[in-house]
């Protein structure tokens, strides 16, 4: 069992995130932007975050530099569904940046706890 | 047409008219008349015409203004070749004199470029011969062949010619003859003047220097007559001396006339030699003007003017030369709006000749795709005498439309009147290419972005769909139905996921992943996924014989804009036999070839074409082809997705594409991709 943070500003993302990993066990908590999501961190210590790029009041990359700097064992995964400068890509930079796993949105239910499962591993 | 107006109207209005007052204006006029004035114990009028006839420049109105009808006209034209002509006039009123007329067409270079004429005062001539003779009892006359005198040493007195002078004159030779004039007895000689002279008649209805005046190729003769007695008086004196006989007298007599004849005639002759000389003479090479006789006289006059001429006409045509050859399209218009002339450069870009345009109006190019209130208001600006510019759209000869720039000006003679309107044309075709260019960049562009933020929004909710409907199925029994109704939903929600692909490559949002590949590779390569799809109606085939064809690319993206161009080539044959082929070459880009498709640099292309023998696009379908969610396909048959993100692919590999499509026949297109070498490296 891992303790979990989705943070995702579309809350039927965040729900079926959520419904998938509880089906496997994991213990899951929600917030809708950065922000909402490093108070929670900062309250119940999660061993993973699944964060959003693209988010209102505080995005993706910035929460991850938060996260990284603040709790050193954080395990990180960030999610995208593109958008924004083209050819950029925003998920390259969050794994520059700290994230332990990326995944391009959408992703499989096998895809998710293949990720999670990984960032545990070594 | 306009010449002949114009000659009816100075005839009519005895050359009080615009025209003529314009040509007495002219520097080349003022000229003619210094010269007159500094000569005119020599010269009566001094006129010229143009090539066509038309007065130019004259010392005193003439009585017309077109002169190609005139017979010293023609003779001096000589249907091109150039010839003289010298004219007997007889009296000229407006100079009190008697004149011949002197006609010399004026060549530079082989270049026709005008008549010139003088009128000669035949009297000067004379003046100059009888000094010396013009004592009591002799007297010099000049006659026509036909008897009437021209010219007498005793003006007051009147002549008359007796029938068997005239008969002797009509023999056309020189002699001698012993007559009774008037109850003197006299002695006369005759001799006829060498030289090619016309002779005016005036037939009933006759207009004399204007309609209906005949010239006929007529003698002078020089005729002098001597009273017997004093003939005879000095003769006798002679003979006590020397014993001569009455028949040497008359020999003696004989002999002056000759002489005479041949004083007179002499420069005349001379007038005319000079005339020919300069006819065939090159204005760059002047005739020599060292003698100081009257072919000297007349050589210099025809030299001085024909150089102000040449000056005048050079400058005149320095400027039609430069409309001409401009490389601005220009039209000139008289103030009707009919067409006068139009330069070759404009001929060449509207399709149409010369003789095709000139009378007609401009509103032969008319494409009807101006508003009609941008001709009104063009008509109002010119008519009060201001320039109009702006942009129109015209109709080409084969029924294309262009684009113009067009500046009109209206022109005005010296009192302000409008006159012409001289139009100027700029082709605007490429730049409303550029532009139709932008607008098609700028609409990819925000649809693109547009395409970006739906295809952001999609997979988000993609997940739900997918992810919950997939757990569900996890968790319920094998047994269960549902799991089957629920692969529905994640089936089609697999189709949105490549929907928002497509839609991802278009607006250039994937990332892609470049690498030196060769083109022929990628083409076999999908040839395997091609027949896959392709029906047994249609044959493949693949023309690769180009050699290797390095381009730096994203293997993945090519492979889809060669799926989705195929596919949309068997969609077009459809139900029918028909033929694809692909095809690869290598082409270098020019300047010409890179303005006539969008986006290609100069440089060297590998192009993909591919081919088919489909239903073929017309124009309007062909216009809206790139445009996202555009579709000929029936409603979900298509995405409309497929056309824009080849073109978004290749745009991003700084590549073009080009569709060329008949209606019926089919459509080739054409994907260009920068060839990797030692200048197309990316």
């Amino acid at each position: 069992m891992v303790r979990i943070l989705v943070i995702d500003d579309q809350e039927l993302v965040r729900a079926s995130i959520r419904a998938t990993l509880e089906w496997k066990g994991h213990q899951v908590l929600e917030a809708e932007n950065g922000a909402v999501g490093i108070d929670l961190q900062k309250k119940h210590s999660f061993d993973l975050v699944i964060t959003d790029i693209f988010m209102p009041v505080k995005e993706g990359i910035e929460t991850i530099l938060d996260l990284k700097r603040d709790f050193e064992d954080i395990k990180i995964v960030a999610i995208s569904g593109g958008g924004g400068q083209p050819d950029v890509d925003y998920l390259e930079d969050a794994k520059t940046l700290g994230a332990d796993k990326t995944l391009h949105k959408p992703f499989s239910n096998e895809e998710l706890l293949d990720c999670v499962d990984e960032c545990f591993q070594t | 047409m306009k010449i002949l107006s114009l000659d009816r109207e100075w005839i009519n209005q005895n050359g009080k008219t615009p025209k003529a007052q314009e040509i007495m204006s002219t520097q080349l006029s003022s000229f003619f008349m210094q010269y007159q004035g500094r000569n005119n114990k020599k010269y009566g009028e001094i006129f010229l015409t143009d090539v066509n006839g038309a007065n130019v420049a004259m010392t005193k109105t003439l009585s017309d203004y077109y002169q190609a009808d005139e017979a010293w006209w023609k003779g001096a034209y000589n249907e091109g070749k150039g010839g003289t002509f010298i004219d007997d006039r007889g009296f000229d009123e407006s100079v009190g004199a008697i004149v011949a007329g002197v006609v010399a067409p004026i060549i530079d270079d082989g270049e026709f470029l005008g008549i010139l004429k003088i009128n000669y005062k035949v009297t000067h001539v004379f003046d100059v011969v009888v000094d010396d003779h013009h004592k009591k009892g002799v007297e010099v006359l000049l006659f026509r062949s036909g008897g009437d005198p021209i010219v007498s040493s005793k003006p007051t007195e009147v002549h008359t010619v007796s029938a068997q002078k005239r008969r002797d004159l009509s023999q056309n030779l020189s002699g001698w003859r012993l007559d009774n004039d008037q109850g003197t007895k006299t002695v006369f000689g005759y001799s006829p003047i060498d030289a090619s002279i016309y002779t005016r008649m005036l037939p009933a209805g006759a207009i004399k220097g204007a309609i209906g005046e005949e010239w006929h190729k007529a003698t002078w003769y020089t005729l002098m007559e001597v009273e017997q007695d004093i003939a005879f008086s000095s003769v006798m004196e002679l003979t006590k001396f020397y014993l001569l006989g009455g028949g040497l007298i008359i020999l003696l007599v004989t002999l002056a006339t000759w002489f005479l004849a041949g004083n007179i005639s002499r420069p005349i002759r001379r007038l005319q030699e000079g005339a020919h000389v300069f006819a065939s003479g090159n204005l760059s090479h002047r005739l020599s003007v060292d003698r100081k006789d009257e072919l000297g006289n007349l050589a210099t006059a025809f030299n001085t003017m024909a150089e102000k001429l040449h000056d005048i006409i050079s400058s005149q045509r320095n400027l039609s030369r430069a409309v001409e050859q401009s490389s601005n399209m220009i039209m000139i218009t008289d103030v009707s709006g009919q067409i006068e002339y139009a330069n070759p450069r404009f001929l060449d870009f509207m399709g149409y000749k010369l003789e095709e345009i000139v009378g007609k109006n401009p509103q032969m190019f008319r494409s009807g795709e101006t508003p009609i209130a941008t001709y009104k208001d063009i008509w109002e600006t010119i008519l009060s005498g201001n320039d109009w510019s702006g942009e129109i759209k015209n109709k080409h000869q084969d029924g294309s439309t262009v684009w113009l720039n067009m500046s009109i000006s209206p022109v005005k003679d010296e009192k302000g009147a409008l006159t012409n309107f001289i139009a100027i044309h700029e082709d605007l075709t490429a730049r409303k290419k550029s532009e139709l260019i932008l607008i098609q960049t700028q609409k990819m562009e925000s649809m693109g972005s547009l395409a970006g933020g739906m295809a952001h929004d999609i997979n988000n909710m993609l997940i739900p769909i997918m992810n919950t409907t997939s757990l569900v199925i996890a968790t319920l029994p094998k047994e269960r139905p549902e799991r089957n109704q629920l692969g529905l939903v994640q089936k089609a929600a697999e189709q949105i996921k490549s929907l928002v692909d497509k839609i991802l490559a278009f607006s250039r949002q994937e990332p892609a992943h470049y690498e030196n590949l060769d083109l022929r590779d990628v083409i076999r390569e999908s040839l395997a996924l091609i027949n896959l799809t392709v029906s047994s109606t249609i044959s493949v085939k693949l023309e690769l014989d180009c050699g290797a064809c390095m381009v730096n690319v994203d293997r993945s993206q090519i492979l889809s804009v060669l799926i989705n161009l195929t596919s949309n080539s068997f969609d077009a044959m459809q139900g029918k036999t028909g033929e694809l082929k692909i095809s690869l070459s290598m082409v270098k880009i020019n300047t010409e070839y890179a303005k006539k498709i969008a986006f290609l640099k100069v440089g060297h292309y590998a192009r993909l074409s591919v081919t088919d023998t489909g239903t073929g696009m017309d124009d309007a379908t062909l216009q809206r082809v790139y445009d996202p969610f555009f579709t000929t396909k029936g409603i979900g048959a298509g995405t409309g997705m497929g056309a824009a993100m080849v073109y978004g692919i290749v745009l991003n590999h700084d590549g073009s594409v080009d569709i060329q499509s008949v209606l019926g026949e089919g459509t080739i297109v054409d994907v260009y991709l920068p060839l990797v070498g030692e200048e197309t490296k990316r």
